[in-house]
């Protein structure tokens, strides 16, 4: 499937996908309406790779003003053709979005269908906006405290290495010209490798990374975090993975007070998700350890800390690797529990790419009276319409009263709804078709004879009442015929039982013998008058008229 | 002359009307058509375009023969007109799939320019295959069709385009409907441009085409009338200005051309030789320069010579 192709013909012999009506009734204005309103669809659900186009969302949904009379939401999301390149062609027209649309009927057949309902969300030209940036930016923030390398239960757990070895394969999965800078961290931030686009001078840089003291002995996620943030904001970077074993553990931090600690949690996250804003930084973030350890645990990982930034950011959960679940897998097992924390790693970094690189970005104007703020869960449908098929994206909203911010959920992708474009229609339907509008053809092919046919009749009608044969006391006796008038003499003034024709423009009513008025042209002499009427021949005939 | 008046059914906007009625039911055909027909690649395209484009045709050049009632005109002019449909729709539909293909990440409206303009393309052949073979100058049929493909290639883009095709009734309707609008524009649009820019014309004052306009205006063209001249007569093949229903009237009766400044009537050899009457206002002729209500009487046809004052000055 290419996306030059099957624009118009498709239309005429391959019957291919679009919108649809659903009903037609008789009459072409209802064609029009019905093709114009109604946006159900129908197709064939069917696995990515079939449909040939898969449809990948880059990060979350980005809600915008929603405490002002111009709500948006915002995401950011690629399309690949079935052989992983990307595909460019999608335009604003293809879009369409809707607040509790229903959900498709999916038949046993497998067929789908969109039963019409929920509130549209207008799509307008500028709304999809197709990035095509080309080379992005990313900043990796590594904790490098002591607790990345350690001894449990006699057995050396290096969580270095292993975030190493993933980051490895992820800057290989980066683009050529996409540049990257390496922040570590333990009590204080500091770049191991500066902005650039080699990602062999990178490895290199994470290669000789190594823990270093005293320094490790704390770990200051906050202040690094806010680092990471504004070196990214002065360099263009709008993209930070943060790795992290634990929690905030400075001096500072452990001297507070326990009952202050929570509200010092929440105001750093609210500065550092400000900053973030300001800069247009999203951060992903990766937890290692337990998070249901007490803090006081060394295996502790702060994920609430974590979830909380990446959602004010990146509008999505943190990442976590689960390490007691990891050892209880592989028990007696290092080599096995190292490669599966390497996989791990290598999965996470993998699917955060995915958010860097996008090529559309879609805004979202939602009419703001029909968006409900009543704390219940809606759902927004997202569908992109491409030749063949069709890409869902769905995705949740809960808006509270008295709330500037709605809760929304993570972009999630729906299956395909596919059309078969070999599908030919119904012999049987085409030719119903062809009946119908060929039949209404020939009835307007009918209607001028039968106008026609029906001011004949008017005119004989008219003309039967208006030629009359004199009778003894008519008072046209004696009256002169407008074609010939008096200086022709009395012999031609109209008597007894000539034929004559009575001009029926009531205004007129001029006596016309009737040769002269077939004379005329078939009208009446009178100038200020001209009021025409055929005379049946067979009557011109009788009366001895040579036509 | 109104219809009331005139009894005919070919005058004025009444033919304005069949032709588009025609066009829509030539719209109709081609979409039944390319409905049924499955192929793929360029080749699909030639083929769709050909037959929509010669269906069209058709419709919109056998109007003057279903008129008159001669098999022999629809052959000729629905077959000319159905040729030069073919050839159109078979150049315009790849050609424009092409330039549609190279604005696939355009706005829609650039896309819905680039597909109108593939209907102006394929109107305006059609258009053109009525000038060459009728009694218009080509680039009124020419300009003819090109606004009726933008107005019903407008239409097909609005509406077809945007409306499924899974074989349903109500979907079928639509892209038919569409299709056929499509043709009816084209053909509605050539009558139009030709009647309305005609620069001469012959009205048919009695017999079987009571009431009927005879567009002349190829053959009193200064350029064109002297080349070629317009045969009055009775052959059904031959004849461009054909009187049926009349004896009196030989398959090749007179002509009307440009000659010496002048349009001019001229009785040909035959007619001359069987002393057919050929007259111009009741006087015998065998060469006469017309002017404007002229009544010419072929046979016992009698016809009246109208011509657009404004434009001859």
């Amino acid at each position: 499937m290419c996306d030059t192709d099957m624009k118009i013909d498709s239309r005429l012999a391959r019957q291919s996908p679009k919108l649809s009506c659903r009903l037609l009734g008789m009459f072409l204005p209802l064609v029009f309406a019905a093709a114009q309103t109604d946006p159900a669809v129908q197709g064939i659900q069917t696995p990515s790779d079939q449909a040939g186009f898969s449809l990948k969302t880059a990060g979350g949904i980005e809600p915008y003003n929603w405490g002002t009379a111009n709500p948006i939401m915002r995401f950011n999301f690629s399309i690949e053709r079935s052989d992983r390149t990307l595909f460019n062609g999608l335009a604003p027209g293809n879009v369409r979005a809707a607040i509790d649309e229903p959900e498709p009927i999916v038949g046993q057949d497998g067929r789908v269908t969109q039963p019409p309902g929920g509130v549209a969300i207008p799509i307008h030209p500028g709304d999809l906006q197709i990035t095509s940036a080309g080379s992005v930016s990313v900043m990796l923030v590594i904790d490098g405290s002591g607790s990345m390398v350690t001894q449990r239960s006699g057995q050396s757990i290096d969580k270095l290495s292993a975030a190493k070895a993933a980051i490895y394969d992820f800057l290989d999965g980066l683009h050529a010209d996409d540049k990257v800078a390496i922040i570590a961290f333990d009590d204080a931030p500091r770049f191991i490798f500066a902005l650039n686009a080699s990602k062999s001078a990178a490895k290199t840089a994470v290669a000789n990374f190594a823990i270093r003291q005293p320094g490790a002995k704390y770990t200051a996620l906050y202040d690094s975090m806010k680092f990471a943030v504004e070196k990214a904001r002065d360099l263009g970077v709008h993209h930070i993975v943060f790795l992290t074993d634990g929690m905030e553990d400075t001096l500072r931090f452990n001297r507070l007070d326990p009952s202050h600690k929570d509200a010092y949690r929440l105001e750093r996250e609210r500065e550092i998700a400000s900053l973030a804003h300001t800069g247009d930084v999203h951060i992903y973030t990766i937890g290692i350890g337990d998070r249901n350890a007490k803090p006081s645990d060394m295996a502790f990982v702060d994920f609430d800390t974590l979830s909380r930034i990446s959602k004010q950011t990146a509008q999505l959960d943190a990442n976590y690797v689960n390490l007691p679940k990891l050892a209880r897998e592989n028990q007696n097992n290092p080599a096995g529990f190292h490669a599966s924390l390497v996989a791990q790693l290598k999965s996470i970094l993998t699917e955060i790419s995915k958010a860097f690189h996008f090529d559309y970005t879609l805004v979202l104007r939602p009419i703001r009276s029909t968006l409900p703020q009543d704390g219940t869960s809606h759902m927004v449908t997202v569908v992109c319409s491409l030749e063949k098929v069709q890409l869902p994206v769905r995705f949740s909203f809960v808006w509270s009263r008295g709330s500037d911010t709605p809760e929304i959920s993570a972009p999630h992708v729906g299956k395909p709804i596919f059309y078969k474009l070999d599908q030919k229609a119904n012999p049987v339907t085409l030719i119903t078709v062809c009946l119908i509008f060929f039949s209404i053809l020939i009835l307007m092919a009918l209607i001028p004879p039968l106008l026609l046919w029906m001011a004949k009749r008017k005119q004989v009608s008219v003309a039967n009442q208006a030629v009359i044969t004199v009778g003894d006391r008519s008072p046209h006796i004696g009256k002169e015929c407008p074609n010939e008038l008096s200086h022709l003499g009395r012999d031609y003034l109209i008597k007894k039982g000539d034929v004559i024709v009575v001009c029926p423009n009531p205004e007129c009513e001029t006596a016309h013998h009737v040769g002269c008025w077939h004379l005329g042209d078939d009208m009446c002499w009178v100038r200020t008058c001209k009021r025409y009427v055929p005379i049946d021949p067979m009557l011109l005939d009788a009366q001895g008229v040579e036509d | 002359m109104s219809p009331a008046r005139s009894g005919s059914l070919t005058g004025g906007a009444n033919r304005i009307y069949y032709y588009f009625v025609l066009g829509a039911m030539g719209g109709l055909v081609g979409w039944y058509f390319t409905a049924m027909v499955t192929v793929a690649g360029v080749a699909s395209q030639v083929v769709l375009g050909g037959l929509l484009g010669a269906s069209i045709g058709l419709g919109a050049g056998a109007f003057d023969g279903i008129a008159c009632g001669s098999m022999a005109r629809i052959v000729k002019f629905g077959g000319t007109s159905l040729l030069l449909g073919l050839a159109a729709g078979a150049i315009a539909l790849p050609l424009v799939q092409t330039l549609y293909g190279s604005v696939s990440q355009a706005d829609s409206v650039t896309r819905f320019s680039i597909g109108t303009l593939c209907w102006i393309v394929l109107g305006g052949l059609i258009g053109l295959g009525e000038g060459v073979s009728k009694g218009s100058q080509p680039w009124k049929g020419l300009l003819g069709g090109m606004i009726g493909g933008a107005l019903g290639g407008g239409i097909y883009e609005a509406v077809g385009r945007s409306t499924a095709s899974t074989g349903s009734v109500a979907e079928q309707s639509v892209l038919a409907f569409a299709v056929s609008t499509l043709g009816g524009f084209i053909g509605s649009s050539v009558a139009l441009v030709t009647t309305v820019l005609k620069d001469a014309w012959l009205v048919i004052e009695n017999g079987k085409l009571a009431g009927t306009e005879i567009n002349i205006s190829k053959y009193v063209h200064r350029d064109l009338g002297s080349r070629r001249a317009g045969i009055i007569g009775s052959s059904q093949w031959d004849a461009n200005i054909y009187l049926p229903g009349d004896s009196d009237v030989l398959p090749k009766h007179a002509s009307i051309g440009y000659r010496d400044g002048a349009p001019t009537l001229t009785a040909l050899p035959l007619a001359i030789q069987r002393r057919a009457k050929t007259l111009v206002n009741g006087r015998p002729v065998t060469v006469w320069p017309l002017s404007n209500g002229d009544r010419l009487q072929i046979g016992s046809t009698t016809l009246q010579y109208r011509q657009n004052l404004k434009k001859r000055g």
